[in-house]
């Protein structure tokens, strides 16, 4: 099982992972006050079940679903509710969240655990518990996963794909974790194979990462379980896109506008399926997570399991990042990440890493289009990003449409290997924005 | 509450250092290092070895040919942009490149004023006027050498002499004429031997014969070539499917039936390494700016761009077709990317 998979386009950085991925993950010292966004994934924000001035404990709930998109939230410090109000999210925009100061006593009042072994448990009751644990899509793209796995029943799935490859650069967070606790996120991927009903397991490793194939490969011939087979991967980045891994894996593409359960895979990542064996086994909401933190100016990457809600400005500072020569800082990896403006702003459920940079990319582009094409080349999704980029550029929407924008995964590749620097992705992603609204006010019109 | 709300929202506002200000900017943060100008620097070191032939064979000629055609397509670069207000974008290469591109597909004997008017009129007419660099419709350098053909026509079609290295043996009566004019009359008349076309392609190969400057030397042209090729800065598509179809066109024309005679075989292959095809299907046809960005269009575009030169060359009263071929072929370019928009991946 040496084969390397391919899939169409993308990029090789090279040298991004050997510093990292060799960094053992170390526990992060709890914050003496921590902010806690009520909305810590893709979907609406939660309701706060605390006031001002209430003592809480560790794994305690603060926020309760208000839709059913929305996802409970859980104390990660035990202490005393200080304020609720907008805080700055690392999304950029001002959000509901419960800011609590930390009195180190670190009280747990977890939620109980699963009384019976979930083999014997049904898929409903699982669900259940992992949507009372909070859980969400946790390699950025923050799908609540009781919503993901609560699938029409029209829809089979065959196949469940471990995303071990982790395609962002610098960033290992999800490689640590498996090298080291590679039996919970086993167990945490059987639990969700169970859920899915999926006859197939499979775990996708990138080819650099040895220590992580040969960790799971010998846990797997321990288990002389036959549902689980492993692939390596051709390092290329977005190996770990959905589409492209789905691709790659089982040859059915996923069609354009649709998601996963079409192609009938679902993707987990590894801190997700950690998370579900968590929940599941110990009853342990979702309050902490892996992060790398690495970038230029940061001196040395580590990997930080983090309580959610620590200020990345108090990670920054114990990485001894040094501020006066910092010029960026992203939340996520370096080619989805978004830049943050506010240091303020917290860890969330979704966050994959920090990252302090002393440089800037060209805010405008350096040079105009000279069609030279590598953005189609790289293009996972078989666009050409020049011509989107310069329709929007323009205002010509209809024509952005026709060379069919809203099939962008926001990868980055063609930004990156832009000779123009043109800031491409931005342009496509002003067309989808574009695109919601106009939707969104045309059916409020009607 | 909505007054709790706005009292938090100042007070998150005000605590915020103004110390740090941070940059703020879309994604990716990673970008690869790539540029314009070190595209540039590539296809101007792929041309060397052509370059260093020119200089080997013409000498002299050669050297005020190229000089002076860099200097007027920079200067002309220079003063445009002065004159327009523009920022001088001297600094991507892009002048050098045409000026050089324009100087190697020029005869010899062709007067310095000439290639610097050839020079301005590429940079001031075909690109600057268009909207500078990235925004023509047709390749500066490609149109220039049209337009010298057209006005000057005399001194473009005659203005050959045979190369100051190593004659070509055995044709020193035919010392101004370009290989592919020679063989067109040597055709016409039924002259044509095997033996004929076999030594002169050695000639060919190498570039110790007639023709434009830069486009003698087949191999050297090649070199070039593949240095892009390897540093991924052209896709090979174009002059592949120019050069094949090209070729397979001409072979099946010339083969009255007996294909795989040897006579058969090499008309073909003196036809494409003469005339500057390889000068044109490597450096010019894949111009970025004037070629299709699709996969597909590219493809097409080579066709034709092979199509065009094999009918020019073969029906009409010009011997060399590329140079037309391929401005035909990039007024059809913004046509073909409307036709060969690639399909979304997962599309059925």
């Amino acid at each position: 099982m040496s084969k390397l998979f391919l899939f169409k386009g993308g990029i090789t950085i090279p040298q991004s992972k050997e510093q990292i991925s060799q960094t053992a993950i170390e526990p992060f010292p709890a914050p003496s006050k921590v902010i806690i966004p009520l909305l810590q994934h893709n979907g609406a924000t939660a309701h706060p079940t605390v006031k001002r001035g209430d003592p809480v404990s560790i794994g305690q709930l603060i926020g309760e679903p208000s839709e059913h998109n929305s996802l409970a939230v859980h104390a990660s410090v035990s202490g005393e509710v200080l304020s609720i109000g907008l805080f700055p999210h690392p999304n950029g925009r001002q959000i509901l969240a419960v800011e609590i100061e930390n009195n180190f006593k670190d009280d747990k009042a977890y939620i109980q655990p699963f009384d019976r072994p979930w083999q014997e448990a049904a898929p409903q009751e699982l669900i259940q518990k992992i949507q009372q644990c909070g859980i969400a899509g946790m390699s950025g793209e923050g799908t609540p996963t009781h919503l993901k796995l609560s699938q029409p029943s029209n829809k089979t799935i065959h196949t469940v794909i471990l995303n071990a490859c982790e395609s962002e650069p610098y960033i290992a967070s999800d490689t640590r974790l498996l090298i080291e606790k590679t039996k919970n996120i086993l167990n945490g991927f059987l639990i969700l194979k169970k859920i899915t009903g999926a006859t197939r397991a499979v775990i996708a490793i990138d080819c650099r990462q040895q220590a992580v194939y040969q960790e799971v490969q010998s846990l797997i011939t321990d288990l002389k379980n036959k549902d689980i087979s492993v692939v390596k991967l051709k390092s290329k980045y977005p190996q770990g896109a959905e589409h492209q891994l789905i691709y790659t894996i089982t040859k059915n593409a996923v069609p354009p506008d649709g998601s996963a359960v079409d192609a009938g895979c679902m993707v987990f990542s590894p801190s997700t399926s950690l998370a579900v064996h968590d929940a599941i086994i110990d009853g342990l909401p979702l309050y902490q997570r892996v992060i790398s933190v690495n970038g230029s100016s940061v001196g040395a990457p580590k990997n930080y399991l983090v309580r959610l809600g620590t200020p990345i400005r108090t990670i920054l500072d114990i990485c001894k990042c040094d501020m006066t020569i910092t010029k960026k800082v992203i939340s996520g990896g370096p080619m989805t990440g978004i830049t943050q403006s506010d240091l303020d702003a917290p860890v969330i459920k979704t966050t994959t890493g920090i990252f302090a940079y002393d440089k800037t990319t060209p805010a405008m582009q350096d040079y105009p289009c000279i069609n030279c094409g590598q953005c189609v080349s790289v293009c996972p999704q078989n666009l050409v990003p020049s011509r989107i980029a310069k329709y929007v550029k323009h205002i010509q929407m209809k024509k952005a449409a026709e060379w069919n924008f809203s099939g962008c995964i926001e990868c980055g590749a063609c930004s990156y290997v832009c000779p123009s620097r043109i800031n491409l992705v931005h342009f496509i992603k002003l067309a989808k924005c574009n695109a919601s609204l106009s939707t969104n006010r045309s059916g409020s019109t009607r | 509450m909505p007054n709790t709300i706005k009292s938090q929202l100042l007070k998150a506002t005000e605590n915020r250092d103004s110390s740090a200000l941070l940059h703020i900017s879309a994604t990716p943060h990673l970008r690869s290092g790539s540029s314009v100008p070190t595209i540039m620097r590539q296809v101007l070191i792929a041309l060397l070895p052509a370059t260093a032939a020119a200089l080997l064979f013409f000498q002299i000629n050669a050297l005020i040919l190229i000089a002076v055609s860099i200097s007027a397509a920079v200067l002309t670069e220079f003063f445009a942009a002065m004159l327009l207000k523009r920022p001088v974008s001297l600094h991507d290469y892009s002048a050098v490149v045409t000026g050089l591109l324009l100087a190697l597909s020029l005869p010899p004997l062709t007067p310095w004023w000439m290639a610097a008017a050839g020079s301005v009129f590429a940079i001031a007419i075909f690109k600057v006027a268009f909207g500078g660099l990235g925004q023509n419709l047709l390749n500066p350098a490609l149109a220039a050498r049209a337009l010298l053909l057209i006005v000057f026509y005399n001194t473009m079609t005659t203005g050959w002499t045979e190369p100051y290295l190593g004659t070509m043996a055995g044709v020193d009566s035919v010392s101004k004429a370009t290989p592919l004019a020679l063989f067109d009359e040597l055709l016409l008349s039924g002259a044509l031997e095997t033996q004929y076309i076999q030594d002169s392609l050695i000639h060919l190969l190498i570039g110790n014969t007639g023709g434009s400057i830069g486009e003698t030397s087949f191999l050297a042209l090649l070199l070039g070539a593949a240095w892009l090729w390897t540093k991924k800065i052209i896709s090979l598509r174009i002059p592949l499917t120019f050069i094949l179809s090209f070729f397979v066109l001409t072979w099946l024309f010339h083969a009255h039936g007996d294909y795989f005679a040897p006579k058969a075989l090499l008309i073909p292959v003196f036809q494409t390494c003469s005339g500057g095809l390889a000068l044109a299907a490597f450096f010019m046809a894949n111009d970025t700016t004037t070629s299709p960005i699709t996969p597909f269009g590219k493809i097409i575009f080579g066709i034709g761009c092979g199509i065009f030169t094999f009918a020019i060359r073969q029906f009409t009263l010009l011997s060399e077709g590329v140079c037309f071929a391929i401005l035909i072929m990039n007024m059809l370019k913004p046509l073909i990317e409307m036709y060969t928009k690639p399909k979304v991946f997962g599309h059925r």
